[in-house]
């Protein structure tokens, strides 16, 4: 049997975690979305996920790295406990457009505080594309999570490009361990 | 030995007998070797002297001739345009031969010196250019490694002596007015090889320069040359240019880019310093060792000997993170903090996450 080791995606409604998984993940992810019923002012958003997406990402033949994507939904938020078991870190995407966003970190770290006092952290601005000021968000943000007395790198990301969620999950590596060595 | 085969063949054309033979004892010399004098075809670049009695005819002989080599001009004053390369008499020997170099088909990819002079024929750049100039880039480097060959043993610099520090002190002035700001100047009285602005809007910088002569703008020293960068408010319409990137990402570059290994002199290398934040890498260069320099600084404050000794990373590394870091306003001094070497029971798990990750 493969070790099996998780990182888990956090963040509100549409903040783009089912994105980010989709691409990395090695294999089609594995989805609980349902359709968003009603007017939604998202014309991209027309799925929500209801429990969980899971994709995998083989590390190498002795280890799968899953891919937990929790549900945005806070009336979904026993599943996040369960996601975050034996979980290396958390990745919380927030949505760049969200009024409340420093709200929302608070909730996200609030929920996930086990998670982050063993685990690594990691904060991705999504949306930047729609954000007036993006230093200043980024500073605000940054404050909030000195206030939190928290440690995180915080970078704008967008979770369709591959590339962008690979830096953020690397600047999560290095903050677990600085030592790390980049081999190539 | 001088290699026929690969040294570039330099043609000089209208120069008067005694400059001739100075040129020629000069390509004899040890740092011109890769570089041969020759007068006849085929040739690679040549170097057109625009104070001859018949310059004007001499340079249309040229390129009747020669169409579509590069050519170097250089005259006593700056005259009419001929092409995108000028350099002012007497000829600065650094200048001339890191332009030959790069100018130079064979040779290995060496930019425009710091002193290198550009004019602004833009279809004369753009055509020279075509292979080198790259489309308009997020994070504005063809590559994120750092180039320290050309560092000196003078390891610090005083920014506001750089067009970077012109730029910092732009932005942080445009970010107070809310105007767009035009960068004007000269280069030993050579218009400057394109345009750049300061957008307040959008957060951007937008410049029709191309990024390799940036990469020379950004290596002159105003105190000691003929140059001039300032910038000016603009209350026009800005037009579009090629390149638009977020002020963040050129400033970085441009910081880097101006460090190549060396520490802005207000940052005392004595003394320790912590990020206020992390560096936005999904729009900066992340250059290697940046994840790891920003990881540990942003947990912990050091001197830079002392990051380097620990995390073994090259004191100019260091020193190049620093100095763009402190011109993004992320770096603050602070007492030093002894940083536990981290006791990371998955830190095997994570080196192999490291790898996969950075193996696409
Ligand atoms: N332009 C742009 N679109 C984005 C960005 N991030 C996400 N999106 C889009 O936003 C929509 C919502 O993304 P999802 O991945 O479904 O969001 P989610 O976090 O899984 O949402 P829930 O499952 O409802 O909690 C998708 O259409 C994405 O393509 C971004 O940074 N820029
Ligand atoms: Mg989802």
């Amino acid at each position: 049997m493969k070790e099996q080791r998780r990182l888990v995606f956090a963040g509100p409604v549409g903040s783009g975690k089912t994105t980010a998984i989709r691409a990395l993940s090695d294999e089609p992810i594995i989805s609980t979305e349902a359709l968003i019923s009603g007017n939604n002012k998202d014309a991209d958003k027309r799925h929500t996920t209801v429990a969980l997406d899971f994709g995998v990402i083989h590390l190498d033949d002795k280890t799968n790295l899953q891919l937990y994507g929790t549900p945005g939904h806070q009336h979904f938020d026993f599943m996040w406990d369960i996601a975050a078991r034996n979980s290396i870190g958390l990745l919380l995407l927030l949505d760049g457009r969200r009024s409340n966003l420093l709200e929302d970190l608070t909730v996200f770290t609030q929920a996930f505080r086990q998670l982050l006092q063993a685990g690594g952290f990691a904060v991705g601005i999504t949306h930047a594309d729609k954000v007036q000021n993006l230093e200043l968000l980024r500073g605000q943000i940054n404050h909030e999570i000195e206030r939190l007395q928290l440690v995180a790198p915080v970078l704008s990301i967008d979770p369709r490009q591959r590339k962008e969620v690979v830096k953020l999950i690397k600047a999560l590596l290095y903050t677990l361990d600085p030592s790390l060595i980049k081999v190539s | 030995m001088r290699n026929h085969h690969t040294a570039a063949k330099v043609m000089l054309v209208g120069f008067p007998h005694r400059q001739q033979t100075l040129f020629a004892q000069l390509f004899k010399q040890p740092n011109f070797q890769a570089f041969t004098l020759v007068d006849q075809a085929p040739i690679d670049v040549a170097i057109v002297d625009l104070d001859a009695p018949q310059a004007e005819e001499n340079w249309k002989v040229f390129r009747r001739n020669f169409p579509q080599t590069p050519a170097i001009t250089v005259s006593l004053t700056p005259k009419e345009q001929k092409g995108p390369y000028w350099l002012a008499k007497p000829v600065n020997l650094h200048a001339l031969k890191s332009l030959l170099a790069s100018l130079n088909p064979h040779g290995t990819t060496q930019q425009p010196s710091s002193s290198t002079l550009i004019d602004t024929k833009r279809s004369h750049i753009s055509a020279m250019l075509k292979n080198g100039a790259e489309p308009t880039q997020q994070k504005y480097s063809s590559t994120n490694e750092l180039s320290f060959h050309l560092t000196t043993a003078n390891s610090s610099y005083q920014v506001n002596d750089y067009l970077e520090g012109k730029l910092k002190n732009a932005i942080l002035k445009t970010k107070k007015r809310h105007t767009a700001q035009k960068l004007i100047g000269h280069l030993q009285g050579a218009p400057l090889p394109g345009d750049l602005y300061i957008l307040p809007d959008c957060h951007s910088i937008v410049t029709d320069i191309k990024p390799r002569f940036l990469r020379a703008l950004s290596l002159i020293n105003l105190s000691q040359e003929k140059a001039v960068f300032e910038f000016a408010p603009f209350n026009h319409p800005v037009p579009p240019l090629e390149t638009k990137v977020h002020w963040q990402t050129f400033l970085w570059q441009l910081s880097l880019w101006t460090s190549r290994g060396r520490l802005q002199q207000q940052i005392t290398p004595k003394q320790a310093f912590t990020l206020t934040q992390w560096p936005n890498f999904n729009l900066l260069n992340e250059f290697p060792h940046a994840l790891k320099l920003a990881a540990c600084l942003a947990r912990n404050s050091c001197m830079p000997k002392n990051i380097a000794e620990k995390q073994n990373v090259p004191l100019p590394y260091v020193y190049s993170f620093l100095s763009a870091a402190n011109s993004l306003g992320l770096l603050k001094q602070q007492a030093e903090t002894i940083s536990q070497p981290p006791q990371n029971a998955v830190r095997e798990l994570l080196q192999r996450m490291l790898k996969r990750l950075t193996a696409e």
